[in-house]
């Protein structure tokens, strides 16, 4: 593989993979993240 | 000024956003577990997304470098060499798994295990320091990068940023960390791949940024030339060796494994956040390289801010820059943890006598942040060498501690000699070849991480056997009694 080949590789596949990763992580972590923020013990003070 | 109204409202809410999430969460502080690792409580989605937003900070600080270079795309070997390493570890289970098994909430308390106190005070020390310098790069880096967005010298948005950071840190301690991080991710995760593609348009597209690089320099688009080059085999060899060993020891990694809810959470977290340093890695080099076409003459911080600033449409400025801020504050709160924690738990509690009970853990925590954010702003600012002081530091601290840890969990006759040896055969090497024989950084940084590991062997084997000896009388002697 000329250099080239591996520039434009390596720039397609970073560009697929974290496409995939970044809308993946975001939309399933929501729901991880309202459980968590629902399961914080909120002070009497603030009730 | 290039800027909207709408880009300063965007940046308001955004800092408001982030002070609410970090104030909300607030009441979270409790116990020191709760602090550090969230009461392990924190789930696989949410993990890998605090993850990938402290990478992109660490990432983008070193990548910087390679700004206005032709050459820049030399790097994504580097970019695969850091994944590889990473993945090796997350695969390994090594600092998911194994720190799990042995019940430790820190990376110092792995060391503290096995080792007892002075190594884990050492690597406290050490790695704290290592913190530090990197808090003050990176508010040098940044500053320079907003110093170009805004036209003037930023110390005081510098400065807001980094006690906002380390309140909300304070705060909630991991739980705010995490949560700011998702947050911060979901913006920049988005401009930063968008930026990239502006400035390779702002070229005239992938085409013509390849064939300006190659008129640039006719070693831009070629494999490092041999083996032994600065850029070569040998030298990509040994950076890989440091990533592994950055891998097995940085604690900043560690708190986030093992704030997990699941081993088996830490364990994928670590392999998704692994692999999307290829993708943050990546999208530094091509804005990077866009630079070396456009800017050529701009290095670093200053030259990779002039590219995205003039490549990036109007409207989209208020969202590059809350997006250089994300980058910031997520890598700054998770250094702050990180030397929190160490001050702490790592170096203060070991000194005591008796065991920290929570309150003042929990105090001794939030005054290691205080004090690191105020002398990363003091060194940040006044020192002029903090690459040349990290670089030592950073190989001296890395190579010892993964050394330790490394031989801690799988070689039973690893003991205190041993480790201490570690850290100092390591920095013994580095500061004679450098001073005495002006050794290459290859050599250094190979050489230092190999005197570490050999440290540990010989001295662990000599003291074991020196004990044995102490241990068991002379067979004369069991006669005569």
């Amino acid at each position: 593989m000329n250099f080239n080949m591996f520039c434009e590789f390596t720039i397609g596949f970073a560009f697929g993979s974290f496409i995939y990763v970044y809308f993946f992580i975001i939309l399933k972590a929501f729901p991880e993240m309202v459980r968590m923020l629902k399961d914080l013990t909120i002070p009497e003070s603030w009730k | 000024m290039r800027f909207l109204p709408t880009d300063y409202i965007i940046m308001v809410v955004y800092m408001v956003v982030v002070i609410a999430l970090g104030v909300y969460v607030s009441n979270q502080g409790g116990n020191l577990r709760n602090m550090t690792v969230a009461n392990r409580k924190v789930g696989l989605y949410s993990l890998a997304s605090s993850f990938i937003a402290t990478e992109w900070g660490a990432v983008s600080l070193f990548m910087q470098n390679n700004t206005g270079n032709p050459q820049a795309f030399r790097n994504l070997i580097i970019a695969w060499s850091l994944t590889f390493a990473f993945l090796i570890i997350g695969f390994t289970g090594l600092s998911t798994i194994l720190p799990r098994r042995k019940k430790a909430i820190t990376a110092g308390e792995l060391i503290g295990l096995s080792y007892g106190k002075t190594a884990r005070i050492i690597f406290g020390v050490l790695m704290s320091f290592v913190y530090l310098l990197l808090l003050a790069m990176l508010l040098k880096s940044f500053s320079a990068v907003f110093g170009v967005f805004f036209g003037t010298s930023p110390a005081f948005l510098m400065v807001m940023m980094v006690f906002v950071t380390a309140l909300y840190t304070i705060s909630g301690g991991m739980w705010s960390v995490v949560l700011t991080n998702y947050v911060q991710l979901m913006i920049f995760g988005l401009i930063v791949p968008i930026t990239a593609l502006f400035s390779v348009k702002a070229v005239g597209g992938f085409e013509q940024l390849f064939q300006s690089l190659s008129q640039a320099s006719a070693k831009a688009l070629s494999y490092p030339e041999s083996f032994l080059s600065n850029t070569g085999f040998a030298a990509g060899l040994v950076k890989f060796l440091i990533f592994l060993c950055i891998a097995v020891c940085f604690p900043s990694i560690y708190t986030k494994n093992l704030s997990a809810n699941s081993t088996k959470t830490a364990y994928k977290g670590f392999l998704i956040g692994s692999l999307s340093l290829l993708s943050c890695t990546v999208f530094t080099i091509i804005i990077a390289a866009s630079s070396a076409v456009l800017n050529p003459h701009v290095k670093g911080a200053a030259g990779f801010a002039k590219t995205i600033l003039a490549a990036s449409p109007k409207g989209l400025l208020g969202f590059v820059i809350i997006a250089a801020m994300g980058i910031f504050m997520s890598v700054c709160s998770s250094f702050f943890l990180a030397i929190g924690s160490l001050f702490s738990v790592d170096i203060i509690g070991q000194l005591k006598k008796e065991q920290l009970n929570d309150r003042t853990g929990i105090s001794l925590l939030r005054a290691g942040i205080i004090i690191s954010a105020v002398f990363s702003i003091i060194i940040g600012y006044n020192f002029d060498y903090i690459e040349t002081l990290f670089e030592i530091l950073a190989i001296i601290t890395v190579s010892g501690s993964a050394a330790c840890i490394l031989f801690g969990l799988y070689w039973k006759k690893a003991d205190k000699a041993g480790a201490i040896g570690s850290f100092a055969a390591g920095g013994l090497f580095y500061i004679v070849s450098d001073l005495c024989f002006r050794a290459g950084r290859s050599v250094l940084y190979g050489g230092s991480i190999a005197a570490s590991f050999l440290a540990m062997i010989l001295l662990s084997y000599i003291y074991q056997k020196k004990k044995k000896t102490k241990e068991e009388p002379p067979k004369g002697m069991e006669a005569k009694q």
